[in-house]
């Protein structure tokens, strides 16, 4: 059961040893993990501002629409 | 405003060109409503196969890897940057010869959307800048203009905010432009002739050399995708602001009729 | 001709009389210049080596903060309704106020920057090239200014505004100014060719900048 528990937790400090290893592999591997979070963030704002400007624009009608509906309903007119 | 509702009024009681059937604030409403659906379904479709046609078929490139396909968002970006001032200017334009309404609303739908794309070119640059050159910002020209454009964008804002006379703001605001229009080409000249003289020992410029194929058919479909996404966003910018004029008359039409009802009723009638 | 000169040396007289307004634009330059150095240390050849850009700055803006109420005062006294339906055309009218504006606060900031440059280990020789090259340029500034000016008046008290929208105006001028300094005190280039272009850019301004203020000014009083 002790061999047992070693053996287990050998393997397991040799997994852990693999991981750093296999990502500290090279600057080269860190560099384009880095280009793609780069990538992944120029998309990403571009995403959010498109997204925003929609629907600021959709919510911006809506309001305005209900709004003029309300006045309408009260009886109002324009000048 | 009641200009709109006085223009609806003369241009239904005399003959018009084409050109002001299709400005007719009513007609406008009417032609958009039924326009947007498809342009909305046409953007779509096209950003979305430019997201393909960049993210998944063009090839990383031999000297930047993926960080080129930034590119693809951001050279679309700078691009309506600017045709979104060419957008501004044109209707201030038309706003003080022809004192049209629908072109006041116009400009000042847009200068939002201008400052929108400004950012994201400045946003989008300064993320490829990072891994080309080690640094989010440097003073290249090309970055500096755009820069100088954002300003411009904010300082219509700025104006127009100003001015609590909305007419007047409108006026103002399309001079400014105009005065804009002169100054940015000068601008632009004097920070390359800057640029070139305080020339930095080593810059990949972030066009590269000329573009090889498989890198230029997705630009031109996202540029074509960001010019749609523009003209989509751009008409329902103008609605909400025809919109909100038509609300302000009902509103200034309840404070009236509040007041005298009795008046108003012989008004209208 | 006479009416032109009449509406200068009024504004010429008025700029004199109300001294305090130049006295507040030198002592805004002063106050800019002086506290550069406590915020970047007292080296001396750094100061010496930024000082004439920070010298131009600080000039466009205590001249832009000056020029903020160039229509105003007679927007208040009705004045403006007067020369507005004169003889005169309106970009006369500008031209000569923007002319006023700068011999009653642009060459006195320009003559004030030598002083200023001692403050910053400014060559005390070079100062005839540094007045030189800001009197090529500070017209343009009273006269884009005055652009700002009429564009802001309806805002009131719209200096900051003011500021906002035309100092990305200044960039042409700042560059060329700055750039034919530094080459007549001996850096890369001739000076000949910015100073060819900051003269050119001076006079488009001195042609131009009248008929867009003038039309921002009736834009607002005649619809």
């Amino acid at each position: 059961m002790g061999a047992q528990a070693l053996r287990r937790q050998l393997s397991k400090a040799e997994r852990v040893a693999k991981n750093r290893l296999g990502r500290a592999s090279g600057a080269e591997r860190m560099e384009t993990l880095s280009h793609e979070m780069f990538v992944g963030l120029s998309y990403g704002v571009t995403g959010v501002v498109f997204v925003g400007l929609v629907a600021w624009v959709l919510m911006t009608g809506r309001r305005r629409r209900a709004e003029i509906a309300r006045l309408e309903a009260k009886g109002s007119r324009a000048l | 405003m009641s200009d709109i509702h006085m223009n609806e009024r003369t241009s239904a009681a005399h003959g018009q060109t084409l050109v002001q059937r299709f400005s007719n604030p009513t007609r406008f409403m009417a032609w958009s409503g039924r326009l947007l659906p498809f342009l909305s379904a046409l953007t779509i479709g096209v950003i979305g196969f430019g997201l393909y046609a960049g993210l998944i078929m063009a090839p990383p490139d031999y000297q930047q890897g993926e960080t080129v396909r930034i590119m693809f968002v951001h050279v679309p970006a700078a691009w309506l940057a600017m045709f979104t001032y060419l957008t501004v200017v044109v209707s201030s334009v038309g706003f003080l010869i022809w004192r049209h309404p629908l072109a006041d609303v116009s400009a000042k739908a847009a200068v939002p959307l201008g400052a929108a794309f400004t950012f994201l070119a400045l946003v989008t640059g300064s993320l490829w800048g990072r891994p080309m050159w080690g640094t989010y910002w440097v003073w290249d020209a090309r970055l500096t203009s755009v820069l100088v454009l954002f300003f411009l964008y904010l300082g219509l804002m700025a104006l127009r905010n100003a001015l609590e006379d909305e007419l007047l703001a409108g006026k103002l605001t399309a001079v400014l432009a105009i005065v804009g229009s002169v100054i940015l080409p000068v601008i632009k000249f004097s920070v390359d002739w800057w640029s070139t003289l305080h020339q930095p020992a080593s810059v990949i410029r972030l066009d590269g050399p000329t573009l090889h194929a498989s890198m230029l058919w997705p630009l031109l479909v996202m540029a074509v995708g960001f010019s749609l996404f523009f003209a989509t966003v751009h008409l329902m910018a103008m609605r909400n602001e025809v919109l909100r004029r038509r609300l302000i008359s009902l509103q200034r039409g309840r404070a009236r009729s509040g007041r005298a009802s009795t008046a108003a009723t012989v008004i209208e009638g | 001709m006479t009416a032109f000169l009449a509406v200068l040396r009024r504004d010429l007289q008025l700029g004199v009389r109300e001294g305090g307004a130049l006295g507040t634009a030198l002592g805004f330059y002063l106050v800019v210049i002086a506290i550069l150095p406590l915020g970047l240390g007292p080296d001396l050849d750094l100061l010496q080596r930024i000082s004439g850009g920070v010298l131009w700055i600080g000039l466009l803006l205590s001249s832009l903060l000056s020029i903020d109420r160039l229509f105003a005062h007679d927007l208040e006294d009705g004045s403006l309704d007067v020369l507005m339906s004169g003889a005169l055309p309106l970009e006369l009218v500008v031209t000569a106020k923007a002319i006023a504006h700068f011999l009653v606060f642009g060459l006195p900031l320009v003559l004030f920057a030598p002083l200023l440059g001692l403050m910053l280990n400014f060559p005390l020789p070079a100062s005839g090239v540094l007045v030189g090259t800001m009197a090529l340029g500070a017209p343009a500034v009273s006269f884009v200014g005055a652009i700002g000016a009429a564009l802001t008046l309806p805002v009131g008290r719209g200096g900051l505004l003011l500021a906002l929208l035309m100092l990305p105006f200044f960039i042409p001028i700042l560059i060329f100014g700055i750039a034919t300094l530094n080459a007549s005190l001996g850096g890369p280039g001739s000076a000949a060719t910015p100073a060819l272009i900051l003269t050119a850019l001076t006079l488009a301004a001195l042609v131009l900048a009248p008929f867009a203020a003038a039309f921002a000014l009736r834009v607002q009083f005649r619809g």
